[in-house]
């Protein structure tokens, strides 16, 4: 298999990969496990102004898995949990050019995604 | 991105040594011996006559066989087919049961198959969890119908070595034929023909040192071992596999097979040392295991299971080692090895495992750079990896 330039910068640079302490107040993870071992975890934690901190994740599974989750941690950190979610598997697919055979790398990321931010936010309704 | 990786991947095929090719310049350009060997009428075609002699004489020599006993093919691939598909038509009025393992390469079980569509039968032994044949399951399997056994000497993706002096011994008894595959053996291990009771064997130049493009039948003169030729068109080899010669690249493989056994000994020795180098630096990562028997396997070879890491992730974490992955996975269907599914693993650990072969050319220094690497890419797929599942390891 041939990766091109971009999936490699962020396979071999994986700043975001780790945990964070979910026993935090506004700490979520979002884990999902499917058939042949794909596997993975995403953590976000925001502030009380709603400011996304920090974003971390594990992942068992192809490079474009792994990259995905790279890249949407780099996209996400920083910015507005209300801004959220604004990012579905094709935008994934299309900035890292993932191709279709292994585009359920990039649903897995966006499943991820949408089911830690819809935690955060109801976590973060609680608190308020 | 740009260095080329460092070659660990033997088993697929080895660069034609700088001495093979020093001889086969010789036989190309208009100042060579460019004749047609078959042109017996003048010198041109003399010369390459001669040269395609001495060649056989020197794979003969390299086998413990004669130069007569030589049919040149363009591959062991085709070899495997006019041994199979050669010996099994000539001699169907015999029978029409063949014997073969699970493990075998594709063109010896592709060529049995295709016989099955012919109305012959068929029984693929598995091997045990080594990767080995057991014996006794092989007598069971030979019926009065038998007509053909093929083993091969050496796996090519687990490297196990398969007993087929007393495969042959057993082959011999009941009256059947017995092929070997020895694609990835001659060079390596000893072959005596002379005493090796085999009756057909296939040999590649590619995985020993030579060119592509060439390989070799052995067929046993006494008794005389007959096959149906498959390539027809000018009686070439006997009548057995018709094509002009391609003097070059046969004086390449006789080349490259005597160069290998006067080396054989020394070479083997000093590659087995590498590998359990490269071992001894990655066998204590967690989740590795080598498949295969650990004694009973060719010294350049390595086939292992990185449990619980993907398969792709491992390839890319170690692209500047230029290795393979024996289970496709680049097709929208993922097919894991068969060799590893044979001898047990489960679909998850055969696309978690690499094969790592080591050859001629391999240095200390890319032994060291290999298990750094190693090590390091796969400690850090590990801390990628979620917590809490395959903890199995």
């Amino acid at each position: 298999m041939i990766y091109n330039k971009k999936i490699e910068e962020l396979f071999f640079d994986t700043q975001h990969a780790g945990v964070l302490n979910c026993a935090e107040p506004l700490t979520v993870c979002s884990r999902i496990s499917l058939e042949k071992n794909k596997c993975s975890e995403l953590y976000i934690a925001c502030d009380e102004q709603g400011l996304i901190t920090q974003v971390c994740f594990k992942a068992l599974g192809n490079p474009y898995l792994i990259v995905g989750f790279e890249w949407l941690c780099r996209k996400i950190e920083h910015t507005q949990l209300d801004a959220h979610p604004c990012i579905d598997y094709s935008m994934i697919a299309l900035e890292l050019s993932v191709p279709k055979i292994h585009y359920a790398a990039a649903v897995l990321v966006e499943t991820n995604y949408r089911q830690a931010i819809k935690l955060l936010k109801l976590r973060s309704g609680e608190k308020s | 991105m740009n260095k080329l990786p460092i070659y660990f991947d033997y088993m697929a095929t080895t660069p034609v040594d700088p001495r093979v090719i020093k001889v086969m310049m010789n036989y190309l350009g208009p100042d060579g011996i460019f004749g047609n060997p078959a042109s017996i009428s003048h010198s041109y075609g003399r010369m390459a006559a001669e040269a395609v002699l001495h060649a056989r004489q020197q794979i003969a020599d390299a086998i413990g066989a004669s130069s007569s006993d030589i049919i040149f093919t363009s591959g062991a691939t085709e070899a495997d087919n006019l041994a199979i598909l050669g010996a099994a038509t000539f001699y169907q009025r015999k029978g029409k049961h063949l014997i073969t393992m699970s493990t075998e390469h594709k063109a010896v079980l592709e060529s049995v198959q295709h016989l099955e569509k012919d109305g012959f039968s068929a029984t693929y032994l598995r091997p045990d969890h080594r990767g080995l044949l057991d014996l006794d399951v092989l007598q069971q399997a030979i019926t009065p119908e038998t007509i053909l056994i093929s083993v091969m000497h050496v796996n090519n993706e687990i490297g196990v070595i398969q007993d087929i002096e007393a495969i042959g011994q057993i082959a011999r008894k009941r009256g059947v034929l017995f092929h070997v595959d020895a694609a990835q053996s001659a060079g390596k291990l000893p072959i005596d023909l002379a005493t090796l009771p085999v009756d057909l064997m296939s040999f590649s130049a590619h995985k020993n040192y030579g060119p592509k493009g060439v390989g070799a039948l052995y067929i046993r003169p006494k008794p005389r071992i007959r096959l149906t030729p498959r390539v027809f068109g000018g009686g070439h080899e006997k009548g057995l596999r018709a094509g002009t010669l391609a003097t070059h690249q046969i004086v390449g493989m006789g080349e490259a097979f005597a160069l290998s056994e006067a080396i054989r000994d020394k070479e083997q020795a000093h590659i087995l040392k590498l590998r359990h180098c490269l071992w001894d630096g990655i066998s204590t990562l967690p989740g590795v295991h080598l498949n295969g028997d650990a004694k009973k396997r060719i010294a350049g070879n390595l086939n292992v299971t990185f449990k619980g890491l993907d398969g792709e992730s491992l390839l890319l974490a170690l692209h500047r080692l230029a290795l393979s992955s024996t289970s496709a996975c680049t097709s929208a269907i993922e097919q894991p090895s068969y060799v590893l599914k044979a001898i047990g693993l489960d679909d998850e650990d055969a696309y978690s495992s690499l094969r790592i072969s080591l050859g001629r050319f391999t240095t200390e220094e890319d032994v060291a750079e290999a298990i750094i690497l190693i090590c390091e890419q796969v400690t850090r797929l590990h801390t990628i990896r979620p917590l809490g599942i395959r903890n199995d390891l």
